[in-house]
């Protein structure tokens, strides 16, 4: 499947969704939807993610499968923390300069 | 669950060039803390066998012999002293909470390249050279002040010992940094300053506390004999 583009190609700002349809029907819906925090990250820290749901958020499973120190993991996953948040942020501030 | 190599495998970089300039990417906690005094522990022996002294949390002195304890007090003062400095950095600095047996752990790991030393010194013609030299040096400055002659073969040797000191200490350095970034998850030119005012403050720190234990623990020996 393709990657969901998170940023404009051309001036780089924030994409949204602005299109949905229905595989069943066909129906489709215009309107503005948000992404995710999650699904704006990029491919492998969401699977990072993924892993680590699926290791019931231990990270010291995440080091042993991902064969790392306990920090290293850590410190990646404060990285996509950190990414989420100014993900977030960049939604609020977007939210606040709409009319 | 799965092995996921995936997650890591499409960061490429050299594996072994990690292990010896970043081993904290895999090694931390308590089996960096159990590598680590294990080495601090070798460093010691073989520091007492060829007179090797670190004393002080970056220092490397030859020459003088001492029981044993010293040589083990000397490196369990150094590792205590930075690991403390750095952790107090480290909470200044940190972007969040970090485990206190991660920063200890890799920085005893971090010690290692001392071993490089004093391996290198068990070489007997090198540690006569440069104690014999050392001790010239010494006398010419307590005495006249005039500049001591030293063969070809002793100079070659005294200069490949102090390169490979030089990058030792340089590369025990790094090993430090990295330990300190990856266990409290710091960066930048944060992490670099606090990483040096934290070595400068254990520098300091280490000297003056193997002073008062030595002059302590003399002083207690002296009592015991008399």
């Amino acid at each position: 499947m393709k990657r969901i583009p998170t940023n404009c190609p051309a001036c780089g700002g924030r994409l949204e969704v602005n299109r949905m349809a229905c595989r069943a029907c066909g129906t489709a819906i215009d309107g503005e939807f948000e992404l995710p925090a999650l699904a704006q990250l990029p491919p492998e820290d969401q699977e990072f993610v993924l892993e680590f749901v699926k290791a019931s958020g231990s990270l010291k499973e995440m080091a042993r499968l991902l064969h790392l120190s306990y920090p290293t993991v850590r410190n990646r996953l404060n990285d996509i923390i950190n990414r989420c948040k100014s993900f977030e942020a960049g939604a609020a501030e977007d939210k606040g300069g709409r009319p | 669950m799965t092995e996921m190599p995936s997650l890591e495998a499409k960061r490429t970089e050299n594996p072994v060039l990690t292990w010896l300039l970043n081993p904290f990417k895999y090694i931390a906690g308590a089996p960096a803390l159990a590598a680590g005094l294990a080495a601090i522990g070798a460093i010691a022996l073989l520091g007492w066998v060829t007179n090797t002294h670190f004393d002080g949390a970056l220092d490397i002195h030859t020459g003088t012999a001492a029981p044993l304890w010293v040589f083990v007090v000397e490196g369990l003062v150094d590792w205590l002293s930075l690991s403390l400095a750095l952790l107090v950095a480290g909470m200044i600095v940190r972007r969040a909470p970090f485990r206190t047996v991660d920063l200890f752990g890799t920085q005893a790991l971090a010690r290692w390249p001392g071993l490089i030393v004093v391996a290198m010194l068990l070489i007997a013609p090198l540690r006569n050279a440069l104690t014999t030299v050392l001790a010239e040096v010494m006398k010419s400055a307590a005495t006249t002040g005039a500049p001591v002659k030293i063969s070809a073969a002793d100079a070659f040797l005294i200069g490949a010992a102090a390169l490979v000191m030089l990058i030792s200490i340089i590369w025990t350095v790094l090993l430090m940094y990295r330990a300190y970034a990856v266990s409290c998850d710091t960066r930048g030119p944060r992490a670099i300053i606090s990483f040096i005012a934290g070595l400068i403050a254990a520098e300091v720190a280490s000297k003056v506390v193997l002073y008062e234990v030595f002059v302590h623990l003399t002083s207690l020996a002296t009592k015991t004999q008399a």
